[in-house]
């Protein structure tokens, strides 16, 4: 036996030598098979390690354990609809963690509460009005000049987009009556005379009549993620706050991720500048982008705000500045046109204009709806069909180590389960009793929602109804506090180990090694069912961005089946011609009294030879390929790339199981391209042996 | 004694695209051991047909073919194959090495096919036979290296190694020179006579006949002369005396001359 093997092996190797063409052909197919299966199984894997790192050890853990009661299916990055989601609750984060805490591999567990709310922004008009209202209660003269000069520039700007719009309207009446309030509250007439005889007349004309003219402001949509910050930090270690402070324990607060703040909250003008910037050093150009070309149009028409955003003492300076860089005479003022020709920008001027925006414009302007250190009201409807409203203050800014510059890695705003559980709805003994003082201090009488029609319409002398449906539930307000209606302490600070024991949507999960995820998730799956929760991988609660990985996979491994198909093919036939070609040999063989079995082994031999000798050689190139794609890494080509790559840049590794599938692929493509081959061979009568002509 | 071949009412028949082409019409042959018989007729008269039924490389459709007593006919596609291993030997037209073997490896082919030989037995019974045939000195040598009269001493070689009952030579001096080709016949005449191997050829080459035991006469599928035995006329008195002396040793000679 020991001698036949030998005999095929020796059989095999010199044959390939013999037929030099058909071996570097099929060799260099196995070869290239071999090497693309390496390769690409390293990259999906190092891909999928880096999503790994990135998503579950930054936001998402390895594992979501919610309630199997759901609706919806959990999505930490928010679904398509607005606050629809239904998730069910997790009755109690204490008992859930102290459940899972024990078992082997799991690293941290973290509380979950998801929810989405609404931050306003007023708009500019609205803003100013609002702080020259404040200083005229308080009679301060000092700050009520500047802002009245901003008012004024903010009106004149109206005036002047009115006038535009005026030229391309038909409703005149309409145009007319914008017309004649913007003349007066342009005129100095109001501003000399009325407002000094009477400023609150003159704000109340102002804010009944001129305000709804204004910009609407906006509104900023955050995805909360309401957690135990401190537990949450400690696990997921890629979490760095870079501006302010991490929120301090039992406090309540809010961390906003940086790339929400600078590409969803920035001012238009700095926003869409910073996206050509980005754009720009991955190698576009505005001469080739129409893209880009429609960014700098956006910054243009957001330009005007620049005016009413200086300080009116800078409006000269920042004029002198911009004439000068545009070749302009020195008195040049600086009015929308200005603005608008320094924002027309091609590829030569970017970078100097894009300098002279942050180093002039910039240290002026506030550039973002809030700072840190602010207090900001987050609004969202919560379970009950209220609208709440909570003042949060904004502790810090994070980002993802590694991921900064990404969309996603900041798109979630992290804030603490008190914040999180009032927006959400729940309620807790605190809201309660202000609850119930509010309703004893106003008389209003608690209306289900469903009877609320009755109550409003129907029989009249069933409920004494003074307020109805949703009412607004403001947060305490500053002034609140002053008098001493509420608890300040209370409202600002809780205590975390007593909020541990409420409620949450989910449970997050982090494993010491990832490798052992499928047994973690099962024992964890099994410590969940009783507690009436399901468990999710990360892939499944990240939703679109975890499975991304699932369909780049499922698209390459498709594209090399399809690509071994193809081989197979080829190799198939160039075998059936290799084997046509040596009939004769074959013959003999039979004829002398070699069994069928000994040719079949002996055309299979020899592709297997070739092939585990090309496929060591491709998978050896593939390790060489992978090796020196780690040291010069793959650049993301887009911003989502930064999140499966783990970063700007992909440094793959290549294990020996990626080398072992590659050798194992191409041998079975070259068994089963040798089937039929081998089948004919096998059928070659020991006769033609006789009829064998040189 | 029965022969080692006994053909009886033998039909074989060619599907040829939607014909079926009658190749033999009813043969009785009987071979008996230690022949050395020539099976001769002209090109499309079944010679060869006939000769790869006693080859046990086909079976007849009509009749029956019994090597050494067995009915080929009732053996399955394995047993034939082993029968032909284990009790025959070939000798093809065209040589039929295996072109990647050398000398030695395609002598040993049919003994490593049969197994249960050790290695330096094997070595041993391959080097005598190679020397016996006149080409000890190209062991390590490729098919391509050797010359047509070489080559065939080759296959003699494997054909004999494993001391088969039955030799047959399909036309094996057609595509040899007359000097070489006579030189291979003397030698398998040799071996006829010193080893007792029973030797069919099929041929046209008035020389092979002319050292036949027996020289059986085919002609459209029937067998037209069935030739008594007969001594040998060889092809000079002289020439086979010298020969009988060392014919192995003058025809390597002669064709080691040719070769270089």
């Amino acid at each position: 036996m020991k001698d036949i093997v030998r005999l095929l092996v020796h059989l095999g190797l010199q044959s390939l030598r013999a037929h030099r063409s058909k071996t570097l052909i099929v060799g260099g197919l196995m070869a290239f098979g071999a090497f693309l299966v390496t390769v690409s199984l390293a990259l999906l894997d190092s891909v999928e390690r880096s999503t790994r790192s990135t998503i579950v050890q930054s936001i998402s853990g390895d594992l979501q354990l919610y309630s199997a009661t759901a609706k919806d299916s959990l999505s930490l990055f928010g679904g398509i609809g607005l606050g629809s989601e239904d998730l069910g609750e997790v009755e109690s984060y204490e008992k859930v963690k102290s459940a899972i805490e024990g078992v082997d591999n799991v690293a941290g567990v973290v509380p979950v509460g998801l929810t989405n709310a609404v931050v306003g922004s007023p708009g500019d008009l609205d803003r100013t009005l609002n702080a020259l209202r404040t200083a005229v209660q308080k009679g301060d003269q000092g700050t009520m000049a500047p802002l009245v000069e901003r008012l004024r520039g903010i009106i004149a700007v109206l005036l002047e987009q009115q006038k535009k719009q005026a030229n391309v309207t038909a409703e005149k009446t309409n145009a007319d009556d914008t017309a004649t309030i913007l003349d007066r509250a342009s005129s100095s007439t109001l501003w000399d005379v009325d407002f000094k005889a009477d400023p609150v007349a003159t704000l109340d004309w102002l804010d009944t009549k001129v305000a709804p003219l204004g910009e609407q402001g906006n509104q900023f949509i955050f995805r909360l993620v309401g957690t135990d910050l401190q537990a949450f930090s400690s696990t997921f270690k890629r979490l760095k706050v870079v501006q302010g402070e991490m929120v301090p324990p039992n406090t309540r607060g809010l961390l906003v991720g940086k790339s929400f703040l600078d590409r969803r909250l920035k001012m238009a003008v700095a926003m869409n500048l910073d996206t050509v910037e980005r754009e720009i050093a991955r190698g576009q150009t505005i001469a080739s982008s129409t893209v880009l070309q429609e960014t700098l149009g956006k910054a243009r028409r957001a330009s005007p705000r620049i005016i009413y955003l200086l300080p009116p003492d800078q409006i000269g300076p920042v004029g002198a500045a911009l004439a000068k860089e545009l070749g302009k005479p020195a008195g040049t003022a600086l009015n929308e046109a200005l603005l608008a020709e320094f924002l027309t920008i091609d590829d030569a001027t970017f970078a100097r204009r894009y300098q002279l925006f942050y180093d002039v414009i910039a240290p002026h302007i506030q550039l973002y709806p809030f700072q840190v250190g602010d207090t900001i009201t987050m609004s969202a409807f919560t379970k009950s069909g209220y609208l709440r409203s909570i003042n949060t203050k904004v502790y810090g800014i994070y980002v993802i180590d590694g991921l900064e510059g990404n969309d996603l890695a900041g798109a979630l705003s992290l804030t603490d389960l008190v914040t999180f559980r009032e927006l959400y709805g729940q309620r807790t003994a605190a809201l309660d009793a202000e609850l119930a003082d509010m309703r004893k201090a106003t008389g209003i009488v608690e209306v289900n929602r469903d009877d609320a029609e009755a109550a409003l319409f129907g029989d009249a002398d069933s409920v004494d109804v003074k307020v109805v449906a949703a009412p607004v539930v403001k947060e305490t307000a500053a002034d609140d506090i002053a008098v001493g209606k509420v608890d300040r302490k209370e409202l600002f600070t809780f205590d975390q180990t007593e909020v541990n024991k409420g409620m949450v949507i989910s449970v997050g999960v982090l494993m010491k090694d990832p490798s052992k995820a499928k047994e973690t998730m099962a024992t964890i799956r099994e410590i969940a069912k009783p507690l009436g929760l399901q468990v999710a991988d990360w892939q499944q609660a990240t939703g679109i961005i975890g499975q991304i990985t699932l369909v780049v996979r499922a698209v390459l491994l498709a594209a090399i089946g399809i690509l071994f198909l193809v081989t197979i093919v080829i190799l198939n036939n160039s075998l059936v011609m290799a084997t046509l070609e040596r009939v004769s040999e074959f013959g003999t063989l039979r004829a002398i009294g070699a069994q069928k079995g000994f040719v079949n082994a002996m055309v299979i031999f020899e592709t297997a030879v070739l092939g585990s000798m090309a496929g060591a050689l491709g998978a050896g190139v593939g390790i060489l390929f992978v090796l020196w794609l780690r040291q010069v890494g793959i650049p993301a080509p887009a911003d989502l790339f930064q999140v499966i790559f783990g970063g700007p840049r992909l440094y793959p590794t290549v294990t020996i199981f990626n080398v072992i599938a590659g050798l194992v692929a191409t041998m079975i493509v070259a068994v089963f391209a040798t089937l039929y081959p081998a089948r004919l061979a096998v059928a070659v009568q020991p006769v033609v042996a006789m009829q064998g002509k040189e | 004694m029965t022969g080692i071949i006994e053909v009886r009412g033998v039909v074989k028949d060619y599907p040829l695209g939607k014909l079926t082409v009658r190749a033999l019409h009813g043969i009785d042959l009987v071979i008996e051991r230690g022949e050395f018989t020539t099976i001769a007729g002209p090109s499309g008269s079944g010679k060869t047909t006939l000769l790869n039924l006693i080859g046990c490389v086909d079976v007849p459709t009509q009749g029956d073919v019994a090597f050494d007593g067995v009915v080929t006919s009732t053996l399955s596609d394995k047993d034939l194959t082993r029968l032909r291993l284990e009790k025959l030997g070939f000798i093809f037209q065209s040589f039929n090495l295996v072109p990647v073997l050398t000398v030695f490896q395609n002598v040993e082919l049919p003994l490593l096919l049969r197994g249960g030989i050790d290695g330096p037995e094997r070595a041993r019974r391959v080097e005598k036979i190679i020397e016996r045939v006149g080409l000890g000195k190209y062991l390590k040598h490729r098919p391509n290296e050797l010359s047509g009269g070489q080559r065939q001493r080759v296959a003699i070689a494997r054909a004999l190694v494993s001391n088969p009952k039955l030799v047959l030579a399909d036309e094996p001096t057609a595509n040899l020179d007359s000097v070489t080709g006579a030189s291979i016949l003397e030698l398998m005449k040799e071996l006829n006579q010193q080893e007792g191997t029973t030797f069919v050829f099929s041929t046209h080459d008035q020389a092979v006949m002319n050292l036949a035991s027996r020289i059986v006469r085919v002609l459209d599928g029937r067998i037209v002369d069935h030739g008594e035995k007969r001594v040998p006329t060889s092809t000079s008195p002289s020439a086979a005396a010298a020969a009988a002396t060392s014919a192995v040793s003058a025809a390597t000679a002669a064709v080691s001359a040719a070769a270089h």
